[in-house]
């Protein structure tokens, strides 16, 4: 299932794909798979996302 | 010494010489996320059981024309290609080969310039009819082996780039 929170949220922050996966040490590539659906991150990735983008778990990840 | 033999021991040596690079360069700081590792752990998989695949089916042939048809270096030098095109190609497709922010443009001019250079070498002693002897490969179709293993790494990295062109985002 896709993403779109995290999708937005980074839109919001005025973030690419490519600054997003340098602030959290991954490659674009997995921040693209995480909105897409195809890569579930663990939870250490999910925490670095929510600080880099300012919200909470819930916010992003929780269903 | 044998011209062969001198080849292969210069093969031998330009090969430590560019696994010591690459171990060099690792120190430096090279590294995966962690999707990148799954990936890599699935690519490895996958090499193993093609390479066990591989072996049985050469073992099984073998035994059922009753007929030697490669040598044991050929068939373990064909093997180890196999295996290791079958790692790199799932890994660069499934974008877990090249570590975070690595420039891909060394690596792919290097993997061409390697392809190229064993083609050459492979044309030539096909040419020369070196790589049978009584109707059994030999091991020198290893130009042949890397050569084409090295044109379908390089050829699976520009899929890559292409798939990675497509999906890039619009902002």
């Amino acid at each position: 299932m896709k993403n779109l929170r995290l999708k937005a949220a980074r839109a919001a922050m005025d973030m690419s794909q490519q600054e997003l996966a340098q602030t959290v040490s991954v490659s674009r590539q997995t921040i693209n798979a995480i909105e897409k659906g195809d890569y579930n991150p663990t939870i250490n990735l999910c925490i670095a996302i929510c600080k880099a983008l300012n919200k909470t778990l819930d916010e992003l990840f929780w269903e | 010494m044998h011209s062969h033999t001198f080849s292969f021991f210069l093969g031998v040596v330009f090969a430590i010489f560019f696994c010591l690079m690459i171990c060099l360069k690792k120190k430096e700081g090279k590294r995966y996320d962690e999707r990148q590792q799954i990936v890599r752990g699935i690519g490895y998989k996958y090499a193993f059981f093609s390479t066990i695949l591989y072996f049985s089916v050469v073992a099984l042939v073998s035994e059922a024309v009753e007929k030697q048809f490669m040598t044991r270096s050929a068939e373990a030098i064909i093997g180890l290609c196999l295996g290791v095109a079958v790692y790199v190609v799932y890994c660069i497709l499934n974008d877990g080969y090249f570590p975070i922010n690595e420039n891909r443009r060394t690596l792919l001019i290097s993997l061409a310039i390697m392809g190229v250079a064993n083609i050459v070498i492979a044309v030539n002693q096909i040419m020369d009819g070196e790589i049978m002897e009584d109707g059994v490969i030999t091991e020198k179709c290893s130009n042949v082996a890397v050569g084409a293993l090295f044109i379908v790494v390089f050829i699976a990295c520009i899929i890559r780039n292409a798939i990675e062109k497509k999906e890039d985002e619009p902002s």
